[in-house]
């Protein structure tokens, strides 16, 4: 009605006549005027503002005028030559708002979706959030027992691996890009054929099936093409574990640790914090039972030749040759039963000591008597509540030992309970990953297969080197491959299929506890990508099709149809079924079978010749077997004990470098410890049977001597980028009857050097009190005694509101790096690459150093601090920036405003923790879409030049104050913010929150007697403090190490590298 | 002549040697001024070319490091400081004694400084160029550099004032007007003077604009020394105050080995050293070419090597005292520090410092030293050298701090090597331009000193 008022005044003003005195009475037409002549447009003034700007107003009114021709002209020339740039034109994209919403999506708020991903033979609940469709966060599902809330890096990493721009996007036939409707006409065609032997020449080698669902592919295919063959390889696997437990109980277990309950720990080359399966929950359960805050505090003695994140908790270390480590329980063994006299148990006869003291009898060349006296004599002061526990890296034998040990001494059930995965029984049909892969590649010798399909596997990388699997490759006519990556076994093969990532495809897991759920998608596939049950479906002619539909329709059956849908919508959203992990398998004892298996390994030790050099194979802490490589924010995550960053090495401790005439040629690098920059590290050959490889060095003490440890996982020739290229490939050493260790080896130094990239050159804390480490059994002084430090000023009050607060508590860290990579994918932390990070110029937020301590540099004590930007009260950071660029926020938060950051780096200078970190270069800017579909909206991705910190996931602390503001709430109550390290920790190391709460766990926490501020003599008032690292040293040997509170005195505490 | 270097306390020895009058002084100083363009000695041109290469160096270093970022340069994680601050402040601390010779030592009417202080001032100005280059493009930002600069805007923002680098912008911004300032208005008598000989239009028209229509009346002279006097005593403090300020950068800051009071009277005293080191280098260097030896004597050159004696003692002085402060403070950190900053992985920087800075200026003990020009020019030589170690000791100190863990050793990119390098190719482009076209010794001073200046000239015993 308005917009027609002012039509007709418009209309009326123009025909009206141009007189002074009528036009001023066309009111309606202007609301602001000069003058009474503006007023009435009268001519004068016309001509007035014309001539006020002469040169301008009249050009552009003239049409014959010159200069304006010619400028014109001149202008749309350029227009004409610019129109073809986009910079100019914007495009014409149409955007689309969302006719239906999807449920519960409002934009900006982010969705928690449960899932699982499996890796190796483990199946770990998660929770993955999701920023409009895109998932941007993985983190552990709290309701999983597998998981309880923890992830591991590789959990928290994988995200990364789905927006990989170097996945394979399209099926590839030779190499060549293709399609899937190609692929499935050959298939058609070629399945024909197939059928029509039933099965024959047809052999499949997947990864260890954690998939229910895909077993029941499996069975399918099984029933359909009874001739066609299943294998299975895992290069990191449990064979032994599984092997030997059989062979123990003559049932298809494994076994589970309840740490709970388990006042003396004994570890045989059981890294039961990192590289075993149920590592998440271990670690919660096992620092549970050492925080002296919360009763006895347990004892754990480990035996092992490399120095695992285990072998760093422990309280008394074992370092032994790999060849030895095999023995040791046999020792073990006879003390408990032999010397000590204790009973065996029930179902095993007397006539086993005999084999007990043949099996010790091989290991004579061990000097560690007076040890394992000691330890078996503290483990016997508690039976019921100790246990022994093996590494999968170790023989069957060795289970078997361990499990008779801990039957002998009452903790089968109470701290080791067996369990069985509702896939267990499909993988061990052929005895084993190794046996399995051995299978198949003989019948490819043997030329009897003649279409290979290999799912989500790379054994051109990863199989044994006596398998020589390339060659037997050949051999084969149609080698159908799927993976996420072209990797080097797509390569080789005719058909290359694009796998999706887990995030993308329905699936379902069984955990080794026999926990199952449903594996939902976060997003559809990014590519042309199809799941490994879809391309199994389709080969085999299963009724279902979509992975969706297999995995429904499997549970469907097995479930029955009866108020199905529900149940199915409380797996996804719960991410598992309740109650399927409730059974624990009865444990007897198979007899006949584990003396047998004894028998073989006794003649194994009797019949090895332990030579000089001795070689160790390990799955990465970064890459596991290989499958990570390609993943930047594993290669930039430095190994928790070497600290070595996208590389591999040949580790090995000093007196070994010494030995070969190495050290010197490290330490020459530094002087006295500090390091000179020089990374370049002396390169050796080593030699095992007939193969040959080169290596750089890296030393790390307390690793056994005479052992090379050779990570696995490095070397890949087709990760992409990131991976190829990065270390060195120790596959080729390793055979199928070494695939833990080789004993007989050598080395020599070929004069060659390579650059290592170390994020932490320094060993050694130099004497000052940096970590804190105090023995349970020695009265300890409260180290709250020194009152506050005094300032020369009236210093900010920050009493009121809410005061963010942090606890690291170094007893429970295990130093796994979890809460790094968590970092990392939360606030959008780029990676810089090899060459940078040899320049220490990683940008972690938040890292973890590493320190040896003690006064035997052989076998020191080691000891991780988490460390981040602490939100000093009066931060030294703050002063010194000349823009205010980093200020103090009134809740206690150091904040940064990247926008204002002009980059001076005094505030880096000024932190005292050297915990900021600094963009040298840009390195976001070539983010292709996919990885920035990666990045977290809630945090700003920073630019060059713009110094970066923990925030204390400040996005998060705001989220639950908003949240709890709109509610009309002040107080964020006590665990509603978690920040991303505290969440994804799975000892539980690290607790946030307001400390002005007296009741919150973190003020509980900040008054804990073991609480103290690093560089508390600054006075920069820290809000992140300690808690101190506890040991219980067994006092019968504490006096064959040192008192702990002499560790790292100034004279021996000098490290040297 | 030795001999004529004991001075009669009641009869000075005359600072122009050589019986010159007046005009052979206007001869001899505006000579290499009035060179006809082809006849440019080729000398000159030679070093104009590899100065103006080296100053393409450093514009393409600086380009490329703003194209690329900080990371061109050999940073890391607790070495956030590097070359760039080293030779901040090694050319700021060059630039210091233009101020000190001009102002300082004139309010102290030591009048032989008139035959050096136009070229230890010049010296300044262009050693302040290189200097203040150094703050802006050592940024991540550079194009955000105008954010240190406490200017209105409509965030309602301020600079940190707490920050000991706005300090700096603050002096360095105060001294490089009022050191420029300084330098020009005692140009101005000189500038007329070429204006007054100049044979063509062009030198006439430059030179006339510069010299601001100066005419040598008596108004102007008196109008000139009292600015004169004014702009010393407000340049004085400024000695003093600038590297103060720029030890603040150091001393304000947390770190042990740099959180120590000495550092003021250290740095200014070292600053102080090592200007008069460069002056003495390229005062050598200048006399010699030019002829300038009646003018610059050898007593000159004795007072500046006795002032390097002395300011090198004070620094060697520093030295011990903080080492021994280290230990008597009893804190570890700050032992450590200073420990291993002698002993640790850059000794060889320590050491080089402390033969250069302490160990050599002691051979200006011995008269024959202060007198010889080679010698002194080779000491001259070590001194910029040391003193440039020194900035390089404390700025590493960075490399082992509080946590062990963080410790890195810093090693400078061929970057760093490349702009210091193109650095000296920017300072020496405005110096040998200076040098052609200017009047490289301030003509009317070193008449004001002359015995025929004085009013009693000819009547011995007059008073000085």
């Amino acid at each position: 009605m308005s917009s027609l008022n002012n039509n007709e005044n418009n209309t009326y003003g123009n025909g009206a006549s141009r007189r002074f005195f009528d036009s001023l009475k066309n009111k309606g037409k202007k609301h602001f005027w000069k003058s009474l002549d503006e007023f009435a447009e009268s001519p004068a003034y016309k001509k007035f503002v014309k001539d006020e700007f002469p040169e301008r107003a009249s050009e552009l009114l003239d049409p014959v005028n010159r200069r304006s021709f010619l400028g014109l002209m001149a202008s749309s020339m350029a227009l004409a030559g610019l129109s073809g740039c986009k910079s100019i034109r914007r495009p014409e994209e149409k955007i689309l708002p969302y006719n239906n919403s999807p449920e519960y999506l409002v934009p900006g708020k982010p969705l928690n979706f449960a899932t699982s991903m499996s890796l190796g033979q483990e199946v770990v609940g998660l929770v993955v959030e999701s920023h409009e469709g895109r998932p941007t966060k993985i983190e552990g599902n709290a309701l999983h027992p597998s998981s309880l809330g923890a992830a591991s890096v590789f959990h928290q990493a994988s995200l990364l691996n789905l927006y990989d721009p170097e996945r394979s996007k399209t099926p590839l036939k030779q190499g060549k890009p293709s399609t899937w409707g190609v692929f499935q006409k050959e298939m058609e065609l070629l399945m024909a054929t197939h059928k029509a032997n039933a099965g024959e020449g047809l052999s499949i080698l997947s990864e260890y099936i954690t998939s229910p669902s895909l077993a029941a592919v499996k069975k399918h295919m099984q029933n359909a093409l009874p001739r066609a063959k299943w294998h299975s390889w895992e290069p990191v696997n449990r064979d032994n574990a599984v092997k030997g437990l059989k062979a123990a109980t003559g049932q298809v277990v494994d076994a589970h640790y309840n740490f709970t309950k388990a006042e003396r720990i004994l570890a045989i080359d059981c890294d039961f914090l990192s590289r075993e399966t149920g590592a998440l929950i271990n670690a919660k359960g096992f620092n549970e039972k050492r925080d002296p805050d919360n009763g006895r505090v347990n004892r754990l003695y480990i035996v092992e030749s490399d120095f695992s994140l285990t072998g760093a908790r422990a309280d008394h270390r074992l370092r032994l040759k790999p060849s030895q480590v095999r023995k040791s329980l046999w020792l073990i063994s006879d003390y408990v039963f032999n010397k000590l006299g204790v009973a065996l148990p029930a179902g095993v006869p007397n006539a086993f000591k005999g084999l007990i003291s043949e099996g010790a009898a091989t290991a004579q060349d061990l000097d560690c008597g007076k040890w394992i006296a000691s330890v078996c004599q503290d483990i016997l002061e508690q039976p019921q509540q100790s246990l022994i526990c093996v590494g999968k890296d170790q023989e069957p034998a060795l289970h078997v030992l361990a499990h008779i040990i801990n039957m002998a001494l009452g903790c089968i059930g109470r701290t080791v309970h067996y369990k069985r995965s509702s896939t267990a029984g499909f993988n061990a049909e052929t005895a084993g990953e190794v046996n399995s892969l051995e299978l198949l590649v003989k019948d490819m010798a043997d030329e009897k297969v003649t279409t290979l399909v290999m799912l989500g596997v790379n054994p051109v990388y990863t199989a044994p080197a006596d398998f020589d699997f390339v060659t037997q490759l050949k051999k084969v006519k149609n080698v159908i491959h799927a993976g996420c990556m072209v990797d080097e076994t797509a390569e080789l093969s005719t058909w290359h299929l694009p796998k999706t990532h887990y995030l993308e495809e329905w699936s379902d897991g069984a955990a080794f506890n026999g926990v199952t759920n449903i594996a939902q998608p976060l997003i559809a596939p990014l590519y042309q990508a199809q799941s490994a049950l879809e391309i199994l479906a389709g080969l085999s002619g299963y009724p279902f099709k979509k992975g969706y539909d297999i995995v429904r329709n499997y549970w469907k059956s097995r479930e029955g149809a009866e108020g199905f849908d529900k149940k199915w919508r409380t797996w996804i959203h719960d991410g598992l079924m309740k109650g399927s992990d409730s059974y624990n398998m009865a444990a007897g004892v198979s007899y006949g079978t584990l003396v047998t298996c004894c028998q073989t390994q006794i003649e194994s030790l009797k019949a090895t010749k332990a030579g000089e050099l001795e070689l160790l194979f390990k799955e990465d802490l970064s890459l596991y077997d290989g499958r990570f490589a390609s993943n930047g924010w594993l290669q930039e995550f430095p190994d928790p004990m070497t600290r070595l960053a996208w590389d591999n090495a040949a580790v090995m401790s000093l007196k070994t470098a010494e030995k070969y005439g190495l050290r010197k040629a490290i330490l020459l690098k530094d002087n006295k410890g500090i390091p000179l920059g020089q990374w370049d590290r002396p390169v050796i050959e080593i030699k095992s049977g007939d193969k040959k490889l080169e290596l750089p060095v890296s030393i790390l003490p307390g690793i056994a001597d005479d052992t090379i440890l050779l990570n696995l996982g490095y070397g890949r020739s087709k990760a992409g980028t990131i991976g190829s290229g990065a270390g060195v490939n120790v596959y080729p050493l390793r055979n199928s009857t070494s695939l833990s260790a080789a004993y007989n080896a050598s080395l020599k130094n070929t004069g060659k050097k390579y650059d290592l990239a170390n994020v932490q050159e320094h060993w050694s804390m130099e004497g000052r009190d940096i970590v804190r480490v105090e023995d349970v059994n020695v009265h300890h002084k409260s180290h709250q005694g020194h009152g506050a430090y005094e300032s020369l000023w009236d210093e900010h009050q920050y009493d009121k509101g809410q005061q963010w607060g942090m606890v690291i508590d170094l007893n429970k860290c295990t130093g796994c790096g979890s809460c790094v990579v968590a970092c990392q994918a939360e606030n959008n932390i780029p990676i810089v690459g090899k060459d940078q990070v040899a320049l220490n110029r990683e940008m972690h937020w938040l890292r973890i150093d590493r320190y040896f301590a003690g006064t035997d540099l052989d076998n020191p004590q080691v000891v991780f601090q988490g460390i981040g930007c602490a939100q000093c009260e009066m931060a030294p950071c703050e002063a010194v920036c000349p823009v205010a660029a980093t200020a103090h926020s009134s809740d206690g938060l150091n904040d940064m405003a990247y926008n204002r950051c002009v980059g001076t780096r005094y505030c880096a200078n000024n932190c005292p923790y050297k915990v900021r970190r600094f963009n040298y270069y840009n390195l976001t800017n070539k983010y292709v879409n996919t990885q920035k579909m990666a990045q977290n909206p809630d945090v700003t991705v920073r630019f060059r030049g713009v110094m970066e910190k923990c925030s204390y996931c400040v996005q998060r602390i705001n989220e639950q104050r908003i949240a709890h503001k709109n509610k009309g709430e002040e107080m964020v109550p006590d665990g509603n913010i978690v920040p991303a390290c505290q969440q994804t920790c799975p000892s539980g190391a690290i607790t946030f929150g307001d400390i002005n709460d007296k009741n919150a766990k973190v003020t509980k926490l900040k008054h804990n007697k073991r609480n103290y501020e690093l560089l508390a003599e600054l006075n920069i008032r820290p809000r992140t403090s300690f808690l101190s690292r506890v040991t219980n040293l067994n006092p019968k040997m504490a006096k064959a190490s040192k008192h702990p509170e002499k560790i790292d005195s100034h004279q021996t505490g000098r490290g040297e590298h | 002549m030795s001999a004529h270097m004991v001075e009669d306390p009641a009869v000075r020895q005359p600072l122009v040697e050589g019986g010159k009058t007046f005009s052979d002084v206007t001869e001899i100083v505006v000579r290499a001024a009035e060179v006809p363009l082809v006849k440019t000695p080729s000398w000159w041109l030679i070093s104009l070319f590899v100065a103006f290469t080296g100053f393409t160096l450093y514009v393409s270093m600086v380009g490329y490091l703003v194209w690329e970022g900080t990371g061109v340069w050999g940073l890391n994680s607790p070495n956030a400081w590097g070359w760039a601050i080293v030779n901040f402040v090694w050319w700021i601390g060059i630039g210091h004694a233009g101020t000190l010779i001009s102002a300082i030592l004139f309010l102290f009417r030591q009048k032989w400084r008139t035959g050096i202080n136009r070229f230890a001032e010049t010296m300044t100005v262009f050693a302040v160029c290189c200097a203040g280059l150094y703050p802006i493009i050592h940024i991540g930002r550079v194009w955000m550099g105008y954010y240190m600069v406490p200017l209105p805007n409509q965030m309602g923002m301020w600079p940190n004032f707490r920050s000991p680098l706005l300090w700096d912008v603050a002096a360095i911004g105060t001294y490089a007007m009022v050191s420029t300032l300084f330098w020009y208005m005692g140009l101005i008598p000189d500038l007329a003077t070429l204006r007054d000989r100049a044979t063509n239009k062009v030198r006439k028209t430059i030179y006339g604009l510069f010299s601001m229509g100066w005419r040598g009346a008596n108004r102007h002279w008196q109008h000139y020394e009292r600015a004169y006097l004014i702009l010393a005593a407000v340049a004085t403090p400024l000695v003093v105050s600038v590297h103060s300020v720029v030890s603040f950068d150091f001393s304000a800051s947390i770190l042990p080995g740099w959180h120590t009071t000495i550092l003021p009277p250290y740095f200014v005293t070292g600053a102080v050293f090592s200007g008069f080191g460069l002056v003495g280098t390229l005062m050598i260097i200048a006399r010699e070419i030019y002829g300038y030896k009646h003018i610059v004597t050898r007593r000159h050159m004795e007072n500046m090597a006795k002032i390097m004696l002395t300011t090198g003692s004070i620094v060697g002085y520093a030295y011990m005292m903080e080492l021994f402060i280290a230990w008597y403070s009893a804190n570890p950190f700050e032992r450590f520090a200073f420990w291993n900053r002698a002993t640790g992985p850059y000794w060889w920087a320590y050491a080089s410092m402390i033969i250069c800075n302490v160990v050599i200026p002691q051979l200006f003990w011995f008269k024959k030293c202060r007198t010889h020009m080679g010698i002194i020019f080779v000491i001259t030589i070590f001194i910029n050298i040391g003193m440039w170690f020194e900035r390089f000791v404390i700025v590493i100190t960075l490399h082992a701090d509080f946590l062990p863990s963080s410790w890195d050793y810093y090693r400078a990119s061929w970057v760093d090597v490349c702009t210091f390098a193109g650095s000296f190719g920017l300072f020496f482009t405005l110096f040998l331009l200076f040098l052609r076209f200017g009047p490289a010794i301030a003509l009317s001073e070193v008449k004001g000193v002359m015995p025929e200046a004085d009013p009693h000239h000819g009547s011995h015993g007059g008073e000085h």
